[in-house]
């Protein structure tokens, strides 16, 4: 995990602060936080470095799909956490929540390393 | 006068009608699907004139086809069957049951097929909302899940002993409680702000409306922002109730809710509500968990601000909502 940038994309801020608190522990360098799809694009237009993404897939009322096919257009790998059973784009990891920290971690570095 | 116990030639008539009204087409074909007569048949099949017509000619395209294999299906195997025939039309599409059986002449040879369809639009409509609201619940309750497990882990982390975690988490857990009690029953999605005040204060004050003074707007509240609220006002009145105003007889608590001056970037007025405390001792200072909850955790899933001050008179908790919030 060391000098990994993760966003974090959860609207449910208690859950966004868990997720930070659990990747920190597992030696990240950066976490971002984003609660809106508006939040994210802001990020990506900042130019801000993000290595993967974790991306709730119903942030409150919006569509996260648009999101998803600008992540791949960046090559951001991501999976989504979600407590809907939807239809996620072929390929995509899905980890339901809640989830287990040690399963959390372990799917963010498969993220990263699937990449390389 | 007789009395018969089947019905009689004079009541078919009526009998289909009452069928029709009922949402029941009747039909009859002979052994090459070509009809003989339709009884009340629903508006989204083309059937005026329907003598020698065929299924094609009624039906739109994929309907003609499941209707047509059932039929023959019933010609060749001598038996009933059952199909779905979905009826794409201009608007929503109709759903219909079809039943069809064999009829026979006198000699017992298969002479065409009479049946029924049933229109069940309005079951299948309900079905589909059903299945609907039972993935959005689902999907609420594992998101609820996750926030109550999160909430356990900054809870443990915080907590001082066992003991003082178990006492933290059942408190919040019930203050999360009584938030969706409020929420989901009655008819409307959110809960009532000054009942939420008092579902939240009720298990830790003996007699809260004469310690706890409401006043300003009783507006509702949505589900999420009755949760975290609910939330905030848990740590404030269980702070309050150790060390704070309602520790002490005379101590008392100013709860206020009021619209904001409506600012030029955004449609609709905030929401500011003050929690402030006086008459009696100064109370700890918050800290941990309770602290990050408060001043940064209810705000932001609010879409407010807070601000925690300990003055000389006592606590003062102020927080924000943003206008789509609350109504």
């Amino acid at each position: 995990m060391d000098g990994l940038t993760v966003l974090v994309v959860e609207d449910e801020f208690l859950i966004a602060l868990d997720a930070q608190r659990v990747i920190e522990d597992a030696g990240a360098g950066t976490v971002l936080l984003a609660n809106s799809t508006g939040d994210v694009r802001k990020l990506l237009a900042d130019g801000s470095r993000i290595d993967a993404s974790i991306l709730d897939l119903k942030l409150g009322e919006e569509d996260a799909t648009p999101l998803m096919e600008e992540f791949a257009r960046r090559n951001i790998p991501f999976l989504v956490t979600t407590g809907l059973d939807a239809s996620v784009p072929a390929g995509v990891r899905i980890l339901p929540k809640p989830y287990r920290d040690a399963e959390f971690i372990d799917a963010i570095l498969e993220l990263v390393h699937r990449k390389q | 006068m007789t009395h018969s116990d089947t019905p009689a030639r004079q009541d078919f008539n009526q009998i289909l009608q009452l069928l029709g009204h009922a949402g029941v087409t009747v039909f009859s074909q002979d052994v090459a699907l070509r009809y003989r007569w339709i009884e009340s048949p629903p508006n989204s099949w083309k059937a005026t004139d329907v003598a020698g017509k065929s299924d094609a000619d009624i039906l739109p395209p994929t309907a003609a086809a499941v209707a047509v294999a059932a039929k023959r299906e019933a010609l060749s195997s001598g038996r009933p069957q059952w199909a779905d025939l979905v009826v794409e039309g201009d608007g929503a599409p109709c759903y219909f049951d079809l039943f069809v059986e064999p009829t026979r002449d006198e000699q017992g040879v298969v002479s065409g097929i009479i049946g029924l369809a049933l229109d069940v639009s309005d079951r299948r409509k309900q079905a589909a909302t059903l299945e609907a609201v039972a993935r959005d619940l689902s999907h609420r309750s594992k998101n609820l899940l996750a926030v109550i497990q999160s909430l356990a882990t900054q809870t443990a982390r915080a907590a001082s002993s066992p003991e003082a975690f178990i006492e933290e988490f059942r408190g919040r857990i019930q203050s999360i409680s009584r938030s969706q009690d409020l929420s989901i029953g009655a008819k409307h999605r959110g809960a009532r702000l000054a009942e939420l005040v008092e579902t939240q204060v009720v298990p830790y004050v003996v007699d809260p409306s004469r310690r706890i003074d409401f006043k300003g707007i009783d507006c509702l509240l949505t589900a999420n922002a009755a949760l975290h609220v609910g939330l905030a006002l848990y740590e404030l009145c269980v702070a309050a109730v150790r060390s704070g105003a309602l520790s002490t007889p005379d101590g008392k608590v100013l709860f206020t809710a009021e619209l904001m001056a409506p600012t030029p970037s955004e449609t609709g007025q905030r929401l500011q509500m003050t929690w402030r405390e006086s008459g009696g001792p100064h109370g700890d200072d918050a800290e941990g968990f309770s602290k990050v909850l408060l001043e940064r955790i209810v705000p932001q899933s609010v879409g407010g601000r807070a601000t925690l001050t300990d003055t000389n008179e006592g606590r003062r908790y102020e927080l924000t909502i943003s206008p789509g919030e609350f109504t």
